[in-house]
């Protein structure tokens, strides 16, 4: 039987499913981790190709990236433009000088590129999140670790609110297209403050689901006991350890190569004078 | 029966209320009693359920006078853990109090919250689930069952903890009549194990067969208390304060008033059959029931040729749907939860495309048209105006359609006037959307979509959570449109609503279409009803007990008409 994950369900015959939920939350952990010390693009490149081929190996449904594909060329989008047109970074080469004082070099196109590629592992690595965990690997992921418990719930209430969120957003939307509202046509502002408005109502929305939802913890008696107990119980596997340990190793390693021996760092960026 | 709770000189204010949402309440629950709270909106249930559970004041801020005991104890001096394992609370939507992602850890999160040891936990939840017959659910995840189930889940991992007192608000709102019965009948199921049940609803025909006392609360304040028997009796008075009373005791008063029986009114089903044999009452023959509704006979402007249509996960929701809709009709589309009502109307409004078949709007398919163009044609109003309402104020909340049309702005000003009039909500133009009541917000999300003019209204569960006042409010509003000659299309759970305003039904179960047509003949269709997991309204089932299927009254006045005393 496949099993719920926060914005999916991930196959019974998925490794992931066997996996107990430290090296699952320590896998997710390790690739938000490594996007973030990676400046480098070929790295970058690498990590994007190790996370598509976690998510073949893993069998991970394909469903769940679709939703961010979307996201993924607007955040390009927006990144492009910001250093084509705000930002002034030396190369060997400059292609334009704008009048208000910045300029687009071979390096600007280069960091542009990299940042996009950092965006992109950040967010599959995100939806990796979404798509292969649940609750339960939060709440038993973070009780392995020691992490406290209303950290682990706050968590996973936020992840699992967030795919509800969705479904909100898209009602609201399809309201505003109900009444003539078109999200692809008119000006960027104009489509942006189309979005403002759904931003408006979701505001409320969540406000009153988030008062349920507190009113719903309480009730079921959140913080009654000074130490709390676990219905399930997950034994961590000499396999679970190791892969833990390489993960850690994983992220360590990509920090020293980085900050010890250059090689993950951004090859001649000069900050801006 | 000791008491289990007692209020006594209840005040409660919230923080930023302007008035006293509880006004004086005195109230006693004893052991093992079923009570129900019945009243208009706004009159203070759901505050009142708060205030017994601990809830208000220990987690809401505001000003509290008074007491409430627990056991003999007073609620503001206990921990609200501590209240917890006595009372539980089951709120109206079930979506917004699960916190976990499976039924099983749902049912566990109450008891690991409490410390409960895992050996004893393992065999509390497997007790609990059995006892709410939830046990083959344990792996599912509780948003995508079905309201029924997602309620029993609900009151599941409340009843783990075992408190001696369950408290529902508004259980059964949004769910379909077998919905209702379940919860109901697990309801007795706790009530026979000895448990308090306080149950908030609007329901007083289930409220009359379970009910060991109601009481009526309005404006903050009990203002009538007692047995159902008692306070049912009183249908008038009921009826002026917004809450319906069971038909079939609507009919009797009816009776009584017409022949000038006395005693006692009958308030269930069974009781009212008993009650017409004693008063010697028969059925007239032949029954002439008043003029149907106005039949539509104009073209058809919405068609559905093979349509299906299954969602992304495989889930067919539509399948091999053959359906045309003509001009002019007040058509109901009911069906049990998922069973692909929705679905059906998304497709109408052009937000889904089938996936086979086709679906035509005024002869055009939907495919070949844009949603802003169906927009002109057909206006959809959502379950839940929260998710219809964005602008600030109610003028611009009428005035956004208009200008994504390009309406000049001075016919804006003159058709949102117009249309804010027709639904009751002049003088309101400037105030905050989000500043209104829930049956406001409804009536403004009306008035959105009637401002564009649309041929078609599609309006999905247009009375859910709101009163009888509110209701009949709606209901009469959309009868007014009809009037004008539009074409309205309801999806709803409310039969009493269909029996009274709907000309046409069309039943849905597991996505297809399996009866479709007047609604006093597809409410005669009694078997095919029963498998579509559908029960029509009491009134109708009363006339049909009475005439052995062969009459379907639709409403209390139409039962009243075929009903003879003696030789008369």
């Amino acid at each position: 039987m496949s099993r719920r994950t926060f914005f999916s369900y991930v196959p019974s015959e998925s490794p992931l499913v066997g996996l107990h939920p430290l090296p699952k939350v320590a896998l997710l952990l390790a690739i938000n981790l490594v996007a973030l010390i990676i400046e480098a693009p070929i790295p970058f490149i690498l990590l994007i190709a190790f996370i598509a081929i976690g998510f073949k190996l893993l069998r991970v449904p394909l469903i769940g990236i679709k939703k961010f594909v979307i996201v993924v060329i607007i955040a390009s989008q927006a990144v492009l433009i910001s250093y084509l047109l705000g930002s002034s970074i030396p190369g060997k080469h400059v292609y334009i000088i704008y009048p208000w004082g910045t300029y687009v070099s071979e390096m600007t196109l280069l960091y542009a590129a990299t940042m996009i590629m950092r965006y992109t592992t950040m967010l599959l690595g995100s939806t990796l999140i979404l798509v292969t965990t649940s609750d339960r690997d939060i709440v038993y992921g973070a009780a392995a670790l020691k992490l406290p418990y209303t950290l682990s719930l706050m968590m996973s209430l936020a992840f699992r609110t967030a795919t509800i969120f969705a479904e909100d957003f898209m009602k609201v939307r399809d309201a505003m297209i109900l009444r003539g509202a078109s999200f692809h046509e008119g000006p960027p502002l104009e489509r942006a403050k189309k979005y403002a408005n759904v931003f408006t109502s979701m505001i409320v929305i969540a406000l009153r689901r988030l008062m349920d939802v507190a009113y719903a913890v309480q009730a079921k008696g959140f913080g009654a006991a000074p130490k709390r107990t676990y219905y399930r119980e997950y034994r961590l596997r000499i396999s679970d350890a190791v892969i833990t340990a390489l993960l850690i190793a994983s992220v360590l390693s990509a920090y020293f190569l980085k900050y010890s021996v250059g090689i993950l760092a951004f090859p001649g960026w000069m900050p801006a004078i | 029966m000791d008491e289990v709770i007692r209020v006594r000189d209840l005040w409660w204010r919230y923080e930023l209320g302007q008035e006293w949402a509880l006004k004086g309440i005195d109230l006693t629950v004893r052991r093992g009693e079923f009570l129900v709270i019945v009243g208009p909106s706004g009159a203070g249930k759901s505050t009142l359920c708060l205030t017994l559970c601990g809830m208000i004041p220990h987690f809401s801020r505001g000003h509290y006078k008074g007491e409430v005991m627990i056991n003999g104890h007073e609620t503001r001096k206990m921990k609200l853990s501590e209240i917890t394992r006595k009372v539980g609370i089951v709120f109206q939507d079930p979506d917004t109090q699960f916190v976990t992602m499976s039924v099983e850890d749902e049912v566990a999160f109450p008891l690991e919250n409490h410390g409960v040891p895992r050996e004893e936990m393992l065999e509390r939840v497997r007790r609990t689930m059995e006892m709410t017959r939830i046990l083959e659910l344990k792996d599912k995840y509780p948003n995508e069952l079905s309201g029924g189930q997602k309620q029993r889940v609900a009151i599941a991992s409340i009843l783990a903890l075992e408190p001696e007192i369950i408290i529902l608000d508004e259980p059964t709102s949004d769910l379909d009549p077998v919905g209702k019965s379940e919860v109901f009948s697990m309801l007795a199921e706790l009530k026979r194990t000895g448990r308090t049940i306080i149950l908030v609803e609007h329901n007083t025909e289930e409220a009359a067969k379970y009910a060991d006392r109601v009481i009526l609360l309005r404006d903050g304040k009990i203002v009538m208390e007692g047995p159902p028997r008692k306070v049912f009796q009183e249908v008038e008075s009921i009826k002026s304060a917004g809450v319906y009373p069971p038909q079939v005791t609507e009919l009797a008063y009816h009776l009584s008033t017409r022949y000038g029986v006395r005693g006692e009114l009958p308030i269930t089903l069974e009781e009212c059959l008993e009650w017409l044999r004693k008063i010697n009452a028969r059925i007239t023959t032949p029954i002439k029931f008043g003029p149907s509704p106005r039949r539509a006979n104009g073209e058809s402007i919405i068609s559905l040729r093979d349509a299906s249509y299954s969602y992304p996960d495989g889930t067919a929701a539509l399948r091999d749907i053959n359906i045309e809709f003509a001009r002019g009709e007040f058509a109901a589309i009911i069906g049990q939860n998922g069973s692909g009502k929705t679905t059906l109307v998304k497709h109408i409004v052009g937000l889904l495309k089938p996936s086979v078949g086709e679906v035509r709007i005024f002869g055009k398919k939907t495919s070949e048209m844009s949603i802003k163009e169906i927009a002109t044609k057909v206006g959809y109003i959502y379950q839940n105006p929260d998710h219809q309402l964005f602008c600030q104020t109610v003028y611009e909340e009428c005035a956004y359609g208009l200008r994504n049309l390009g309406v000049p702005e001075t016919e804006i000003r003159r058709r949102v006037g117009e249309i804010l009039e027709k639904v009751g909500l002049q003088g309101l133009e400037n105030v905050d959307t989000f500043l209104l009541g829930k049956g406001q917000r409804q009536r403004l999300a009306i008035a959105s979509t009637l401002v564009m003019n649309p041929e078609i209204i599609i309006v999905d569960e247009p009375t859910t959570g709101q009163d009888m006042v509110q209701s009949t409010s709606i209901m009469e509003l959309l009868r007014s449109l009809h009037a004008e000659g539009r074409t309205i299309i309801i999806v709803t759970h409310n039969m009493r609503l269909v029996a009274e305003y709907a000309e046409r039904v069309v039943v849905m179960h597991a996505g297809r279409v399996i009866l479709d047509g007047d609604v006093r003949a597809v409410f005669s269709q009694v078997e095919k009803l029963r498998g579509a997991l559908i029960t029509p309204p009491q009134i109708t089932q009363l006339g049909q007990l009475l005439s052995g299927d062969s009459v379907t009254p639709l409403t209390v006045e139409e039962a009243a008409d075929m009903i003879r005393l003696g030789d008369e």
